[in-house]
């Protein structure tokens, strides 16, 4: 069933089948929430918020986007304002040991170490940026939808990406060739 | 040895990312084999981007989802609130040598900032604006642009956080209105 007609049904009082939307995209938030969160605690949490208020405002979900693009557009917006609050979270610190501990215990020291920098170097980019970095090179969104997720200008969201990129090459510049 | 300049790094990020029409693809696919420079260049931000692949999430617990209840519109307690709440806080809204709840309640219709309502809707939004939250002060900024009508047309369906931002962006607004 495609995402408009579970929600035209929610809509409808079929409330149950809300859940197919969790279910369909509980992971790409996880992975979203996840490059602008770093720490499982928050993430889980700020996932769970976003599908708690898209549910509650679906009435007023038109149809004019896709819902995806809504639906993300919630939870930046909800992950950006927890992070301007920053008290709402329960840590601010990076979740390292997930980081470590989630490493193949084969993998070298080295491995472990680059691993540990391209979190930190993402870590380093302002929220807004992390969430264009991830939906423009991780899930391949057109800019245009990536601009209607921020309400920023598509322009906007290109130099915002391309300005991440030489942070990060600036920050892993000593893994690089 | 020669260094890359910010406006061919730039090209090779856009080259990278798809963003160039075919002429200024081909041309930079040109530059690439001429020069080692740019292959290297390219190479390296290739490099980076590899490497930001190993920042994925963890594997989290599933969402635990239920359908919930129906939530609390709490604007409407402000719309029965006291009447002598009312009355203090109207005195706040002076505005022209009318309250603007009673110009509201005279009109066909609300102006705010250039935006117009109905008298309903402006009745509605004025007696929200009365809400007083400290907290709000520290919320948002993502909702400046809206127009009233916008913000009214939001008001159903809100969580209390939405709810709080808009409020937020509301007594902003009136402040506004009062100063002009």
């Amino acid at each position: 069933m495609e995402d408009h007609e579970v929600v035209e049904r929610v809509k409808k009082g079929q409330a149950d089948l809300f859940e197919i939307l969790v279910r369909r995209y509980e992971k790409k938030l996880c992975a979203l929430a996840w490059r602008m969160l770093h720490n499982r605690a928050d993430v889980e949490d700020a996932v769970q918020e976003a599908f708690m208020k898209a549910y509650r405002s679906l009435k007023k979900f038109r149809g004019d986007a896709q819902f995806s693009t809504w639906l993300y557009r919630i939870t930046v917006n909800l992950i950006l304002n927890k992070l301007r609050r920053g008290s709402k979270l329960k840590r601010t610190e990076m979740d390292m040991e997930q980081v470590e501990t989630s490493n193949n215990p084969e993998n070298s020291a080295r491995q472990q170490e680059l691993k540990q920098a391209a979190t930190r170097a993402i870590n380093d980019l302002p929220p807004r940026q992390r969430a264009i970095f991830h939906m423009r090179y991780e899930e391949e969104r057109p800019h245009a939808e990536i601009a209607e997720v921020l309400g920023l200008s598509e322009g906007a969201v290109k130099a915002s990406y391309h300005h991440a990129i030489l942070k990060l090459r600036e920050s892993l510049k000593g893994f690089v060739d | 040895m020669k260094k890359i300049d910010t406006e061919t790094r730039e090209k090779l990020i856009a080259f990278l990312d798809g963003e160039l029409d075919v002429k200024e693809r081909s041309k930079v696919a040109k530059k690439l084999k001429e020069s080692a420079l740019y292959r290297r260049e390219l190479d390296s931000l290739k490099q980076v981007l590899a490497l930001t692949k190993v920042d994925t999430a963890p594997d989290l617990k599933p969402v635990m989802w239920s359908v919930p209840s129906r939530p609390r519109i709490r604007w409407w307690r402000w719309v029965v609130a006291p009447a002598a709440v009312t009355v203090a806080i109207i005195g706040f809204l002076v505005f022209g040598g009318k309250t603007l709840f009673e110009g509201a309640r005279e009109a066909e219709f609300v102006m705010i900032n250039g935006d117009t309502l109905s008298r309903d809707e402006g009745i509605q939004l004025i007696t929200l604006i009365m809400s007083e939250d400290e907290e709000l002060r520290e919320v948002m900024l993502d909702y400046t642009e809206r127009k009233p009508t916008d913000i009214y047309n939001e008001l159903m369906g809100l969580d209390e956080e939405e709810e709080e931002v808009l409020i937020f962006l509301l007594e902003e607004k009136m402040l506004e209105l009062k100063r002009s």
